[in-house]
Parts: C-alpha cells; structure tokens; sequence
C-alpha cells in the first residue's frame, strides 16, 4: 500500500495535518481491506496545510497569502501603467518605461508562481480577500521621474514587509512550516531587498544628479539613457 | 493621495537640509511640440482604451483558471498550464495596444483611468470542459469587440472627424484578429476532443486530456 493512500486515510480520518500524518505513518497503518472498505472521499478538499493554518487574532494562512497575490496583481497594473506614462512622447523617458516594464513582467511572472505555490499547498486563490488600503486609492500618474521611483520604492518595501510578517508567522514555534518559510525566502525576501536595494540606489543617484539645478533637464536625459543600457 | 509634487518639495527639503542652498526641480522646460502627426480621433482612441480593460479582463479570467484548476482537489496541471499561458499572452494583447497608442501619440493624459482593477468574469468552474467553453465565449467576445473597433476606426463620423484610420484598422485586422481566429478554432477543436470522450468516459477522459495537455501535445 502506498504511503500516499495511507496518508489520504489518516487526513480523512484523523483530520490531521500532513507533518503529523506523514510522523504518524507507521503508528497505525490500516490492511488494505480496511482501505477498500473505508469511505476515502478524494472529492472532498484534502486541508493539506494552509488553509489549516489559522494564527490567533488572524486569518489563514491561505488568506494572507491571497493578500500579497492581489496586492501584487495590483502593482503590476500599476507599474504598466507608470511604465505606459514615461513612454508617451511628451515624457519620451524609454529608460524608465523599461524599468516599469521590467518590474511589471517580474511582477507578474511572480504572481503566477505564487498562485501555483497556493494550490500545491491545498490553498485557494480568493480576488475578494483584498484588504482596504485608502491610501492607496488615488495615484496621481502625471509623475515626475524622482517621484516616480520613490512611489515604486514605496510599493516594494509594501510588499517586503507583508512577506516579513508571513515569514515570522510560519517561523514560530507552533505554526512552524518550513517550505512556506523557504518559498518565502526563495521567492520573495532575497529579491526584494534586491529590487528594493537597485531602486533606492537609482533615487540616489537621480537626487544628488539634479539637485542645485534649476533645470535638470540634461541629468534626466543622461541618467534615462543610463537606465535603459543598463537594463 | 500620493502627490509627486509634494513628494518634490519634501525632497527638495531634505536636500536643502544637507546642503545650505540646496534646491530641486522635477518639472521641465515645457515643449511646443507640433501636434498634427496626431491623428487618431476620439471615438476610436476611445474603444482603444477599453480595450485594454476588455483584454486585462480576459487575462484575469484566465489567471483565475489557472488557479482553479492548480487547487489540490480540481488538480489538473495540463488545463492550469494553458490557462496561465493564456493569460499571459491576453496581458500582452494589453500591452500591445498600449504600444500602439504610444506610437500615435496618444496616452499623454489620464492615464490612470486605462486599467480600472480587472476582475475576473469567474472563480470556479465545474470542469474542464465547461472552463474551455466559457474561454470560447469569452475570445468570441474579444472578437467582437475587436471588429467593433475597426467599425468605428473606419468612420468615426462623429463631430466631423471623419477620418478613416487605415493603419489602425490594418493593424488590428492583421495581427490581432488573425491571432482570435486561431485562437477560437483551437478552442473549438479541443471542446470537440474532450467532449467526445466525456460522453462514454467522464473522469478517464477529462484525465488523460489533462496530461495532454500538460505535455503541449495538440489537441
Ligand atoms: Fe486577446
């Protein structure tokens, strides 16, 4: 008999979690006419981790993790959009377009990732479980370039942030879960503080080049051709 | 509200706070630029912008299919695998089109009003079949939408801009319309397959399907 029918048959019975079930294996392993005989439903969801993971005064795990996938189907509108905003003619900054691009594509690579991830960990993807976030309602797109990349700033160390608390939510002791940890840290935490490093030298860079200008006109045309080689 | 120009003065601040007479200025020498390159007219520039909405709609549809069919209980890889493909390639029509107004120079103002949280049309489907022919329905209705802005691209007729945008209409007919033509046959073809077998072999087939097309195999 498989270790996976086994496992089926203590989740179904035992509505157990699947670290104990796969610990309790060899504890109480039913003949295989017991199998046959027992009412194993394969139609009814299998809770094979985070939607079990409840944290007091919070919800599910699953739950927090559709609160970073909307939030990062949100940015990458939002990114397209600032992207779209720089490529106009009146703008004409192709180096920033591309940034916005970038981010946007990486955005969205990410989220089908993350979407992937939360239907192998017996999760659901939920659009309505947005969280109200006022502040980020209205955004003024008219940007300037220094602006630009301060609001994307913003938006990056938003998203660290949330996956921090992910992280130290599935790091204590009672709701330890170790592939969520290293998703998290594989997935999330070391590119963001890379995207978040990359951006804040870029904001930087562009502050110390037009300040003590009265027109930066030329440091902006220097430091968008920049942009776009080095990207 | 995040306002860039407060944003300006707050780092105009900052530096002016490092340097004694620091200052800061984020807004450029206005350009006369001559503007009579720019010959895309209202109505038509119009059901362009919407249509970026129409085809991010379709890519949220399609994303939540592929979520769908990824959950452990529906777990059919193949059908998550050309769902996801699919609405990446729907988030590219957007991103095509933005392109497209770019090039005539459109998209200089409100730009903010030109993706307006998408949502997709649904969340679960009953199987597979029925999610491939709620994805026909919903590339008929691309199409549809499509040919309704050639129409209108063709004779805007109101307000006397009577420009019949050739390039536009050309365009849209060639890449675009060839791509849902293409597309749609395909899906026809794949709900005839699946559902031939549902008819004698429910699970087995719907399975075996899955693995198809989780291979890229045609079907
Ligand atoms: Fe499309």
């Amino acid at each position: 008999m498989s270790r996976y029918i086994v496992y089926l048959y203590l989740v179904q019975n035992k509505k157990c979690s699947w670290w104990q079930t796969l610990d309790n294996v060899h504890l109480s392993i039913p003949n295989e006419s017991t199998i046959c005989k027992s009412t194993v439903n394969v139609v009814t969801p299998l809770h094979i981790g985070i939607d079990n993971l409840v944290f007091p005064d919070h919800a599910s795990l699953n739950t927090l993790f559709n609160f970073i996938l909307l939030k990062k189907i949100k940015h990458e509108h939002l990114y397209n959009l600032v992207s779209s905003h720089f490529g106009n003619f009146e703008k004409n900054r192709g180096g920033f377009e591309k940034l916005y691009k970038k981010l946007s594509d990486n955005t969205w690579e990410k989220a089908i990732d993350l979407v992937k991830f939360i239907g192998k960990r017996g999760g659901h993807m939920n659009f309505r479980a947005r969280k109200d976030e006022k502040n980020e309602k209205q955004i003024d797109f008219e940007m300037y370039e220094l602006g630009s990349m301060a609001r994307a700033l913003d938006m990056q160390k938003g998203l660290a942030e949330e996956a921090h608390f992910l992280h130290a939510e599935v790091t204590r002791r009672k709701e330890h879960d170790p592939e969520v940890a290293s998703y998290l840290e594989n997935n999330f935490v070391h590119e963001h503080s890379e995207i978040i490093r990359k951006l804040s030298g870029h904001t930087n860079d562009l502050k110390q080049l037009i300040a003590n200008q009265p027109d930066p006109s030329l440091s902006l045309y220097l430091f968008d051709e920049y942009l776009q080689k080095s990207l | 509200m995040f306002k860039l120009s407060l944003l300006c003065v707050a780092a105009v601040l900052f530096v002016s706070s490092q340097e004694a007479h620091g200052k800061m200025t984020c807004k450029l020498p206005q350009v006369q630029i001559p503007d009579d390159w720019i010959t895309m007219v209202n109505p038509c520039t119009k059901k362009m912008r919407e249509q970026v909405q129409e085809e991010l709609t379709a890519a949220m549809t399609y994303f939540a299919m592929g979520a769908h069919f990824s959950k452990d209980t529906v777990n059919r890889p193949g059908f998550a695998k050309i769902f996801f493909d699919s609405a990446s390639e729907e988030r590219d029509h957007a991103i095509k089109i933005i392109g497209y107004l770019l090039m005539r120079g459109g998209l200089t103002k409100d730009i903010s009003q030109l993706i307006r949280d998408p949502q997709p049309l649904s969340e679960t489907w009953a199987d597979g079949l029925s999610a491939l022919k709620d994805a026909l329905k919903l590339e008929a209705h691309v199409t549809r939408k499509i040919r309704d802005i050639a129409t209108t691209c063709e004779e805007p007729g109101r307000d006397g801009q009577d420009f019949n945008d050739y390039h536009l209409v050309d365009w849209l007919t060639g890449d675009f319309l060839t791509e849902q033509y293409e597309g749609q046959r395909d899906l026809a073809g794949k709900i005839s397959n699946l559902g031939k077998m549902l008819e004698a072999h429910g699970a087995l087939g719907e399975f075996l399907f899955d693995k198809k097309l989780l291979t890229g195999a045609s079907v």
